[in-house]
């Protein structure tokens, strides 16, 4: 089946390559902050939307659908993933692209798992993110 | 876009100065590959980002990158896009300083880690904020 779709609209990395050549870089206003509830003594993280990735997402016809990467999460290594193959979808907002963003490389654990009450998940215009990082390592999400 | 097929790729010997009759000559030992040897042989992913985790909007800044986390002092996570198909790629990390070194934390086939730390002074050895480079070589899934 892999081979039959890829004829129709390619693999997802060469289509990253074409994109890269064609779309301009687009640099979010977001960052997704998390803490990891598996991880307690680690500070939040802070995840940036790479600009290349930003510009496939808006553009639309390059990225696959979340579901795809969501099923491969449960398929062992080296084993053949769908995602490449998937048929891509259509542009997506910033917003969307964000939160596709979040169910894609956010440990389910933060998104989907946590029952807990503490806000773990946020996302932030960039202003929001402190230039200081003295304390870095002690950074954590205002409850 | 179009595109070109090729089987092999061969080097020019007219470019070669003296070399076709030097058999000492690395290069002229091994004149021709296959094209599915450039191909594999390239980069599959890399970044650079800056010292806070965020990405420079610069043109060939990334390829196959979906976003970086900036997980605490010096310790940055590259997400790829295209997912590797086995965790056992080949990832270079580099830093841009004399007093810096750069170093694989952990990997999997849906990103790679990377930590930075001080090569010198009395701090010898603790992870430190600074822009950093990673290059992925292997197969995409």
């Amino acid at each position: 089946m892999s081979q039959q779709v890829a004829q129709t609209h390619g693999h997802l990395w060469d289509r990253l390559c074409e994109a890269k050549e064609r779309l301009e870089p687009v640099q979010s206003k977001y960052r997704v902050v998390y803490e990891n509830p598996e991880d307690l003594d680690a500070p939040a993280a802070i995840m940036c939307p790479d600009p290349n990735w930003l510009a496939c997402a808006l553009a639309g016809g390059i990225l696959p659908p979340i579901e795809a990467y969501q099923r491969d999460a449960l398929v062992p290594d080296g084993e053949p993933k769908e995602h490449p193959y998937a048929k891509p979808i259509g542009p997506l907002t910033e917003e969307e692209a964000i939160e596709y963003l979040i169910m894609k490389d956010c440990p389910p654990q933060v998104w989907r798992d946590y029952e807990g009450n503490r806000s773990i998940l946020k996302v932030v215009p960039v202003e929001a993110i402190p230039t200081d990082r003295g304390f870095r390592n002690a950074w954590r999400i205002m409850q | 876009m179009s595109t070109l097929n090729v089987a092999n790729i061969s080097d020019d010997q007219s470019t070669l100065t003296g070399s076709s009759n030097n058999p000492n000559d690395k290069l002229n030992l091994n004149t021709t590959v296959d094209t599915k040897f450039v191909t594999s042989g390239c980069a599959k992913a890399f970044g650079t980002c800056k010292a806070d985790g965020s990405l420079t909007e610069k043109v060939g800044a990334t390829l196959n990158i979906s976003s970086i986390d900036n997980l605490s002092t010096g310790q940055y996570q590259y997400n790829y896009t295209n997912n590797m198909n086995t965790t056992y790629v080949a990832v270079a990390d580099a830093v841009g300083s004399d007093f810096r070194n750069c170093q694989t934390k952990a990997r999997n086939t849906a990103y790679v880690q990377t930590s930075v730390r001080r090569a010198n002074g009395a701090n010898n050895g603790d992870l430190i904020d600074h822009a950093n480079t990673v290059i992925v070589h292997g197969d995409p899934t």
